[in-house]
């Protein structure tokens, strides 16, 4: 293992961006001022690369593709059917959560309280005395009161979450317990099917072809050897895992071996028994056959590679259970228009089906795309090429170190910014302009929409630490009516 | 007011160290690795977690010295601090100066 031939002081940004199934897009992540020079800037050339420290160099170069790689992150969740589950048990979390939050604001159940303690899923597992213990260290005055929230500790819901109805500030106890009980559920999906190793494979793999493209060979030896050097990261470990596995078979490992052996694990069907959904246990039984077998030699199609695997690891057909998640969504689909017009006075209701549906579309745009051209989704170079035929995600930019200027005529969204003392406007956080495209175009603002209403919820019923983005908007949101959120540790 | 670090092992184990040492206002709970770093956004193997209790004369005075003195000797890849305020996750930089460290946890308390 090769040392960087310099390091400069201090960390390199590591983290570029980010998917997040909540909203329908991607982000990324600039952490310095340095990254925001280098995102903004001109494509520096191969000779000025290596003539920079090679911390610099990949931080530039890994910047400058990170869009690549959320973007494939976005496709695979679109086109696998664990992402097409875990968004639909998203959506219904989301119900009942939005619910939740109403109530909160209501007359009745609000009476006078202006301090919110979240996560809920923390402080309605807490002892009185443990509340009381809380409150007195958050030093509230007098004027203080603090919401009147159920214990749930040990509560099973009693009310039937399948029914989707209007519940309403008499059974706000209920409501919240099963609220709660709908993000355990959601939590749960991803504990079950994690690790997400072989995800991170799929769109390092593409990233690596990107870097290729627009920077050349020595960008792209650094980028792969520098991941693969960080094998305490999540990174690392994943570009690692279809690596080694070639390289242990005795097989060349190639961009569309590893691609091929990311997108197939990442595949399974949460629905079907055998092999399971789970993309660590895919591989895992793909590696088995592939230390019996070998890879494949020849020009063997991906429709044909995949099936020979299926069978040999006896497992269902992969691409059954991907076009029956098509099936599953449409059956979702219909019951959200359902509730929609039997409960036209909630307007959480026909938000989540708008918000579906567009998530539905884009869905079945690229799941027929892989069907029609799986060689095509699974080859990297190709892949590339085809991006105008697959769903576009609408891009926002966070700036955790310095802002961004934006001019008045730009036609960058500001998410969250202000005016500075010289007049002009600076944000740090902006949505990028996004023009509609493929074949299932996504609406930026319904996206953004779907974002913020999705963040406020995960703050509230999260049992993870919250997102500091999505703390301000919570905040901010309740700010508004003259409630304090406080944070249970 | 309670407090939440989460960082690498090392980083951790110098906070707790100038921490329990003459550090004005600060009283640690525990000390416990974490088995979920992905919870707090860290995409590391392992990442440790101190849950304490601070004044508010925690955050005027000690805190933001603190953490330049400890990032000006080792750097980690990621400090991430929770508050019952607010949250304020940062890459940190060796040269990072106190005012850009006061910046960057100034939404953890209100001062």
């Amino acid at each position: 293992m090769s040392e960087p031939r310099s390091a400069i002081p201090g960390g390199i940004q590591t983290d570029f961006g980010r998917f997040d199934p909540k909203f329908l897009g991607v982000t990324l992540r600039i952490g310095s001022q340095r990254a925001s020079e280098v995102l903004f800037g001109d494509d520096p050339s191969a000779a000025e690369l290596e003539a920079q420290p090679e911390d610099l160099a990949f931080e530039a170069i890994a910047m400058k593709t990170a869009f690549v790689h959320e973007k494939r992150h976005f496709h695979d969740f679109l086109l696998s059917p664990f992402g097409a589950f875990a968004a639909r048990r998203r959506f219904v979390a989301f119900m009942n959560a939005a619910q939740v939050l109403a109530e909160l604001h209501s007359t009745k159940v609000r009476e006078g309280s202006n301090v919110l303690p979240v996560p809920l899923s923390r402080w309605c597992r807490l002892s009185d005395a443990e509340r009381a213990k809380r409150l007195m260290r958050w030093g509230l005055g007098a004027e203080d009161r603090a919401f009147a929230l159920p214990s749930a500790d040990g509560l099973v819901p009693t009310v039937e979450q399948t029914e989707w109805r209007p519940i309403g500030p008499d059974l706000f106890a209920e409501h919240v317990v099963l609220a709660l009980d709908q993000y355990r559920l959601l939590e749960e999906t991803f504990t079950a099917f994690g690790p997400f190793d072989l995800s991170e494979a799929s769109a390092l793999v593409i990233q690596a072809q990107e870097v290729w493209i627009a920077f050349g060979e020595y960008a792209f030896e650094l980028f792969v050897r520098r991941l693969r050097e960080s094998s305490h990261t999540l990174y690392g470990r994943a570009l690692d895992l279809p690596f080694r596995l070639l390289a242990a078979v005795g097989s060349v490992p190639d961009s569309r071996r590893v691609s091929a052996i990311a997108t197939w694990s990442v595949l399974g069907d949460v629905f079907a028994a055998g092999a399971g959904a789970r993309s660590i246990d895919r591989f895992g039984a793909l590696a088995l056959h592939l230390s019996q077998a070998g890879y494949p030699e020849g020009d063997l199609g991906i429709a044909e590679l995949f099936a020979r695997w299926d069978e040999a690891v006896g497992g269902p057909p992969t691409f059954d259970g991907v076009r029956a998640s098509l099936d599953r969504d449409e059956e979702f689909a219909e019951k959200l228009q359902e509730v929609t017009t039997a409960y036209p006075e909630l307007a959480v209701f026909g938000l989540a089906a708008e918000i579906f549906e567009m998530q539905r579309l884009a869905r079945r745009a690229t799941v027929e795309r892989f069907l029609d051209s799986p060689e095509e989704y699974v080859t990297p170079l190709a892949y590339q090429e085809a991006d105008r035929s697959y769903p576009l995600p609408p891009l926002v930019l966070e700036f955790e170190a310095g802002r961004l200027e934006v001019p008045e005529d730009s036609q960058f969204l500001v998410l969250k910014g202000q005016k500075g003392v010289d007049g002009k406007l600076y944000a740090a956080a902006v949505a990028a302009p996004h023009i509609p495209r493929g074949p299932a175009p996504i609406d930026r603002q319904l996206a953004l929409r779907q974002r913020d209403e999705f963040a406020v919820s995960d703050v509230l019923f999260s049992s993870q630490a919250p997102d500091p983005v999505d703390w301000d908007l919570c905040v901010a949101q309740f700010e508004r009516s003259g409630v304090r959120v406080r944070q249970v540790i | 007011m309670e407090v939440r670090f989460v960082s690498d092992a090392e980083f951790i184990a110098e906070l707790e160290a100038e921490l329990r040492g003459d550090a004005a206002g600060f009283e640690i709970e525990s000390v416990e690795q974490e088995e979920n770093p992905e919870v707090f956004g860290f995409d590391f193997g392992l990442a440790v977690v101190l849950i304490g209790l601070a004044s508010d004369l925690f955050f005027e005075e000690p805190l933001v010295p603190m953490l330049v003195r400890l990032i000006r000797r080792r750097a980690p890849r990621r400090i991430r601090i929770d508050t019952p305020l607010g949250t304020a996750t940062f890459e940190p930089r060796a040269d990072m100066s106190e005012e850009e460290i006061r910046e960057a946890v100034k939404r953890l308390a209100d001062v």
